[in-house]
């Protein structure tokens, strides 16, 4: 009951988080960006890394920690050629143009993060009337798979149920442009939890 | 490298699953190990192979359910023991590799990331519990891998993003 | 021409809004985090201020209120993904003269800068 409760807040948050990235990112990459109404689910299956092109495909993305009245996770991966043609739109260059994942594109790539993982923490702030920070992105490149477990093993091990939130984002051709996977500390679902009720 | 023979089968040993296996055309593949941790055996007499890919130290006396059976460190090694000497392997020629428990989210999060540490100590510990000791180990670090065995030489090879196959 | 400080952690920023104010005719003087900011503020003595919020080291709040306690009359606009309402009201008690939430416009930065120098 608590937790139907909690799932239904958080994709009416999730909702208004999706219209601020969405926003955001078309600011950012000059084109319309469309992001899917957010999956929010207790537990998560590596489906999750569908959206990436599987578990073991290569990514590149950021990782943001979330402290403040919520702590949590914000992840956002893209497949490695989808994020360097981010990067290409973002520095107005033609698609194609970075070939590989170098400082400046790594910056770009970690300010994606910052602007659309901000934009859910925002999301959630505003909704729900709480002062949250986010942490300067950590680059990563890595396997979609060891990413995302990883993220949902330190949740689980802290006990309690995880609660992911998987957002997929497509560009105006319809082709998949990254994949957002929000998760709040246990203590935070509890929290989370109370203000549902 | 040595290639795995050209009908090889590679079966993906999800997490908190195992799997064994005599069919020297199989490879069995734990895919993206973060911080969890593939476990490969092979007795080299019966030429039983073994993959379990560990997600959480301990269960904590949980009930382990069936579609994850090797999900914890402790109850996963058992089982796959357990289920090693029921496919006629010995326990005493077990030649066992571990690999995994990086923190992928890199030192600066190394703080809100200690899984994969947890992970790689309670396998220490349940495998010394059973008298093993592991003939090879690739551990910690920063990099996802990817761990496979090839059933019918019992060959272990760890891979990352960043390079190929090397064996363990 | 009005000298600006650009403060955020992303070279892709300090490199995208460098681009936009001495395209503009500003000079331009950039720093990585809040405490590399209340330093160069101090030496520099720039006419304005485009702070980041999210950096490693300081944060922008932090280093906002450094600089006003050291010069009250200093002028900084936030340039932040982080448009909180509590935030947004945080900086505005703090002294900071605008707010602007990233991704924002060339013509958007300008126009605040510009009424910054004003």
């Amino acid at each position: 009951m608590a937790q139907e409760a909690l799932v239904q807040m958080l994709t009416l948050v999730a909702r208004d988080g999706a219209v601020r990235a969405g926003r955001g990112l078309s600011g950012l990459m000059g084109q319309q960006i469309s992001i899917h109404v957010p999956n929010v689910r207790i537990g998560t299956k590596a489906d999750a890394c569908d959206a990436v092109g599987g578990e073991e495909n290569l990514v590149l993305g950021a990782y943001l920690s979330i402290s403040g009245d919520i702590t949590g996770h914000v992840m956002l991966l893209f497949p490695v050629a989808r994020a360097l043609e981010c990067v290409d739109l973002m520095c107005g260059q033609a698609p194609g143009t970075t070939v590989e994942p170098d400082e400046l594109a790594q910056s770009a790539v970690g300010e994606l993060g910052n602007i659309v993982g901000s934009a859910f923490v925002n999301a959630l702030a505003d909704d729900l009337n709480l002062i949250l920070h986010p942490s300067p992105p950590t680059i990563i490149h890595d396997m979609a798979i060891a990413l995302v477990q990883s993220v949902y093993a330190e949740v689980l091990s802290q006990g309690g149920d995880v609660v992911m939130m998987d957002a997929v984002f497509e560009d105006e051709k319809g082709r998949t442009a990254g994949l957002l996977i929000v998760a709040p500390d246990p203590t935070s679902v509890e929290r989370l939890m109370k203000v549902a009720a | 490298m040595t290639a795995p023979p050209s009908e090889a089968r590679r079966v993906s040993v999800g997490i908190g699953q195992l799997a064994i296996s005599r069919d020297p055309k199989e490879v069995l593949v734990a895919y993206g190990l973060g911080s969890c941790i593939g476990i490969s055996c092979y007795d080299p007499q019966s030429r039983v192979s073994g993959l379990a890919h560990v997600l959480l130290p301990s269960s904590d006396g949980k009930r382990v359910e069936d579609r994850e059976p090797a999900r914890f460190a402790d109850t996963g090694i058992d089982l796959l023991l357990r289920r090693l000497a029921e496919a006629g392997a010995s326990p005493r020629r077990l030649i066992v590799k571990v690999a995994g428990g990086a923190a992928v989210l890199g030192p600066a999060n190394a703080e809100k990331f200690k899984i994969g540490e947890r992970n790689a100590e309670a396998i220490r510990e349940r495998l010394k519990h059973h008298g093993i000791a592991p003939a090879a180990t690739d551990v910690g670090g920063a990099k996802g891998r990817t761990l496979e065995v090839h059933v019918g030489t019992g060959k272990t090879f760890v891979r990352t993003a960043a390079s190929p196959a090397n064996e363990l | 021409m009005a000298t600006i400080l650009v403060v955020d952690d992303a070279a892709f920023m300090r490199m995208r809004m460098s681009k936009i104010l001495s395209e503009a005719g500003y000079q331009v003087v950039q720093a990585e985090n809040g405490l590399e900011a209340v330093a160069k503020y101090k030496s520099e003595k720039p006419d304005a201020v485009l702070m980041d919020i999210t950096m490693p080291e300081m944060d922008g709040l932090t280093a906002l209120k450094e600089i006003k306690s050291h010069d009250p009359a200093a002028r900084v606009a936030m340039v932040t993904a982080l448009g909180q309402q509590q935030i947004v009201l945080e900086a505005v008690k703090s002294g900071a003269k605008d707010f602007l939430v990233k991704p924002c416009e060339g013509e958007r930065v300008l126009a605040a800068v510009s009424k910054l120098c004003a």
